[in-house]
């Protein structure tokens, strides 16, 4: 067999190129495949919420979880000149929505008069597969394998704010100016307050869960409801856990489900 | 015209009237008026100045003494020796941060030097001895003109 050289530079160049292009080809298929197939729990630990609506109907248990957690972790009031919470600048960690704001997918126009217009806790919900994760070009929110907490590393922020685009449920906050004296002497010193231009949100109190405490605000709103708790956190990827137990009883509802981002904060109505 | 041309390039650059262009180049060392010297010393002056501060701090031994820093009473050593810990007590701390931040870690930092253990923690560990900033962390920090972010976020113990 006789081979001319143009012909055999040509299929050289083709195998070449074909090589080329599979692995690419291969790996982000395969990689699509895992995060696909990947859904819920990864095997590892996932860290959840769940809050019960009707428990948290009187407003000094919300308010009593919103000021606990702003205190542990140093979150400003912003007012604006009027004396009000500033709506361009606010900063929060864990607040209260309007049941339809919240969930927009669930409410209709005949929605039970103990649900319209009710406020409800809403937080970062740690989600599985969180957008604000994907979008960070410098890896400063990034979703812990360990136990599924979607972190922040304020070093590493540098206040591009894709995360807050990308977040479906507002759950982020822009540092638009020095928090400090916003705090006035109410500084926590244990722990760090932000800076102008990071991006902040809750972090499940991954500070004391690190002391084997439970989070400030499900801590604060037993103490105010008198009892019976109103948020229950454990791991999802522990079926004796109490909050498993307790999904598995009731009848419980997630925030914007149809979008995939798999929210692990879980709502009782 | 013809005639010329033909006999070379010799007849034809006597005839252009450009000879000052034509002339072959003279070394510049023999020039009457060459600015070569001037160049020359500027050149000396300029490198002088410019290293200034190699030779001057290599003249005169150490050009400043370090800073006197308080130290915190009531404490014998730091978390690692004293050199150590003025040399690279900010790679330390990058350790640490990486360590508690980025890998979640709980376990406490082990001394390489004296085997003790401490919390990964610059508010708590750090600061909770050297609680004057001002007279423990700026005095170096000012003097080699670094200005580190950690106050920024990093809060500074109450106690003056």
């Amino acid at each position: 067999m006789h081979e001319s050289r143009r012909s055999f530079l040509k299929r050289v160049g083709c195998v070449a190129l074909g090589a080329g292009c599979a692995g690419p080809l291969f790996g982000a298929a395969g990689k699509a495949v895992e995060e696909g197939l990947g859904c819920g729990a990864s095997g590892g630990k996932q860290w959840g919420l769940v809050i019960d609506i009707p428990k948290c109907r009187r407003e000094e248990v919300r308010r009593a979880c919103t000021a606990a957690c702003h205190r542990a972790h140093n979150v400003p009031e912003i007012r604006d000149a009027n004396g009000q919470i500033s709506s361009k600048e606010e900063i929060k960690w864990i607040w209260s929505e309007k049941f339809e704001d919240a969930f927009p997918d669930e409410a209709h126009p005949y929605t039970a008069a103990a649900l319209k217009d009710q406020p409800v806790l809403v937080l970062c919900n740690h989600c599985t597969h969180p957008p604000c994760v994907k979008v960070c070009p410098t890896a400063a929110t990034w979703k812990r394998p360990q136990d599924g907490i979607v972190m922040m590393d304020m070093h590493r922020c540098i206040g591009c704010r894709y995360c807050i685009a990308a977040c479906p449920y507002g759950a982020r906050s822009f540092n638009w100016r020095d928090p400090r004296p916003y705090l006035h002497a109410a500084i926590r010193p244990e722990y760090p307050t932000r800076t102008k231009g990071v991006v902040e949100k809750c972090n499940f109190c991954e500070e004391r869960l690190r002391d084997g405490l439970e989070p400030a605000c499900v801590e604060e709103a037993r103490k105010a409801s008198g009892g019976d708790p109103p948020l229950t956190f454990g791991d999802l990827s522990d079926p004796d856990s109490a909050i498993s137990r307790l999904l598995s009883e009731k009848p419980t509802i997630c925030r914007r489900l149809s979008l995939g981002t798999g929210p692990n904060v879980f709502y009782i109505v | 015209m013809s005639e010329k041309m033909g006999t070379g390039s010799e007849p034809l650059r006597e005839n252009t009237g450009q000879t000052a262009c034509r002339e072959v180049p003279v070394p510049i060392f023999s020039r009457a008026r060459s600015d070569t010297p001037k160049i020359i010393v500027g050149l000396a002056v300029a490198l002088v100045a410019l290293t200034f501060p190699l030779w001057y701090a290599l003249a005169a031994g150490r050009s400043e003494p370090s800073p006197a820093v308080e130290l915190p009473s009531g404490v014998s050593q730091c978390v690692e020796p004293k050199d150590t810990m003025k040399a690279h007590h900010m790679e330390l701390l990058r350790q640490w941060q990486l360590a508690v931040v980025r890998e979640g870690s709980n376990e406490p930092y082990v001394s390489h030097a004296y085997g003790t253990k401490c919390k990964m923690s610059l508010t708590k560990t750090c600061l909770g001895c050297h609680t004057n900033r001002a007279n423990f962390c700026d005095r170096c920090h000012s003097q080699v003109n670094v200005q580190p972010a950690c106050w920024d976020c990093h809060n500074e113990s109450k106690e003056k």
